[in-house]
């Protein structure tokens, strides 16, 4: 939700689906970074963590390193704690995100049984 | 000498204070665990992480913590945690609650697990080693259960966020409204103080959160900064 009206506001055509599949393209710039940053920093391949980081700080400088690892850190948490708790989504949020909730496949998340209003 | 000293990249004081203190956190004692065994807790989730080869390993911090300071029971949830919030199912809590573990106790360790990986996935992203682990430190959890915790929802009782969360609810959220990812652990309040004080400082302050125009990060525009949040989450596959 905070994505795509972030995003529409600097009139950018967001592709939410890149989320699920960064093959697409976002439409955010730099989102193609953005998004091998996030997918490795929580991965396995930490030589293709080291290419992500490389690539991040080439482009845009140290900089913008820190600030990325900040969020995948701070939402790896909030993560672990949504799940583990068995938290429901707020009806504000659910209804937002419904129109592509079930295509992306996000509704087959074994957390979506925790929001059976969904 | 800074925290992240030995960091290429200038790391952002407020970052370095936040994580400095939640190292603090875990060698101490909690509500309902000593420091040995919050200390054990976070020991075994490194353990797990590395071993699951999600972070690297590091001399003397990935040890396995020592057989007697955790029943099996909270070591499965440790792991479960640390390693595959995703595959966590309500089952998964019950069976913890029939292994003699209080929910409270389940709630606690939750707590000291997802803020370790925090620190840790952070550590890796700027590229340096995860900070050692505190030796645990004496002293005997407080005991304190807020009795205006209820059925909001979730598997455990929660601290409401409204009138009927009575002075608890406004000791730890201040007053206003909060997202049920920041209530999630208020049935131990000093973590969920804990996750709500990482929030303001790593991501954004809460009342700037429908302010889409903002973003709490010099070098990164907001939805920059909600790219990163969605494909963690997405991988992750949090519904919420």
């Amino acid at each position: 939700m905070a994505l795509r009206a972030s995003a529409e506001l600097r009139g950018y055509k967001v592709k939410i689906r890149a989320i699920i599949d960064p093959s697409e393209g976002i439409g955010i710039p730099d989102g193609d970074l953005l998004l091998a940053f996030a997918s490795t920093v929580i991965g396995t391949d930490a030589e293709a963590l080291a290419n992500a980081r490389n690539a991040l700080v080439k482009r845009l400088g140290d900089d913008a390193l820190v600030a990325p690892s900040v969020i995948a850190g701070n939402f790896s948490r909030n993560d672990r704690v949504a799940d583990a708790i068995g938290i429901p989504m707020e009806a504000d949020f659910l209804n937002k995100s419904q129109d592509f909730r079930e295509d992306f496949g996000i509704n087959r998340f074994l957390s979506a049984r925790n929001t059976p209003a969904r | 000498m800074g925290f992240y000293e030995d960091s290429k990249f200038q790391t952002d004081p407020a970052y370095e204070r936040y994580h400095e203190e939640e190292f603090e956190t875990f060698a101490k004692a909690g509500t309902w665990l000593t420091g040995e065994e919050r200390t054990a807790i976070a020991r075994q989730a490194r353990y797990a992480r590395c071993r699951a080869g999600v972070q690297e390993a590091m001399d003397g911090e990935t040890r396995k913590p020592a057989d007697d300071v955790l029943p099996r029971a909270l070591l499965d949830v440790v792991t479960q945690i640390a390693v595959a919030p995703k595959d966590i199912e309500r089952s998964f809590f019950e069976r913890t609650l029939a292994a003699e573990i209080s929910d409270a106790e389940y709630v606690e360790t939750v707590g000291v697990v997802a803020r370790l990986a925090n620190l840790d996935v952070f550590a890796r992203g700027i590229g340096v080693a995860m900070r050692p682990l505190r030796e645990p430190v004496d002293g005997e959890p407080s005991f304190e259960r807020p009795d205006t915790a209820m059925d909001e929802g979730a598997w455990v009782p929660t601290l409401p966020s409204d009138e009927s969360g009575g002075a608890a609810a406004k000791a730890l959220y201040g007053g206003g409204m909060m997202p049920f990812v920041y209530r999630a652990l208020s049935l131990v309040p000093a973590e969920a103080a804990r996750v709500i004080n990482g929030g303001n400082i790593q991501y954004l302050p809460l009342n700037k959160f429908f302010d889409f125009s903002y973003s709490h990060h010099p070098s990164l525009s907001r939805p920059q900064v909600e790219t990163v949040a969605g494909r963690v989450s997405a991988l992750n596959e949090c519904f919420y």
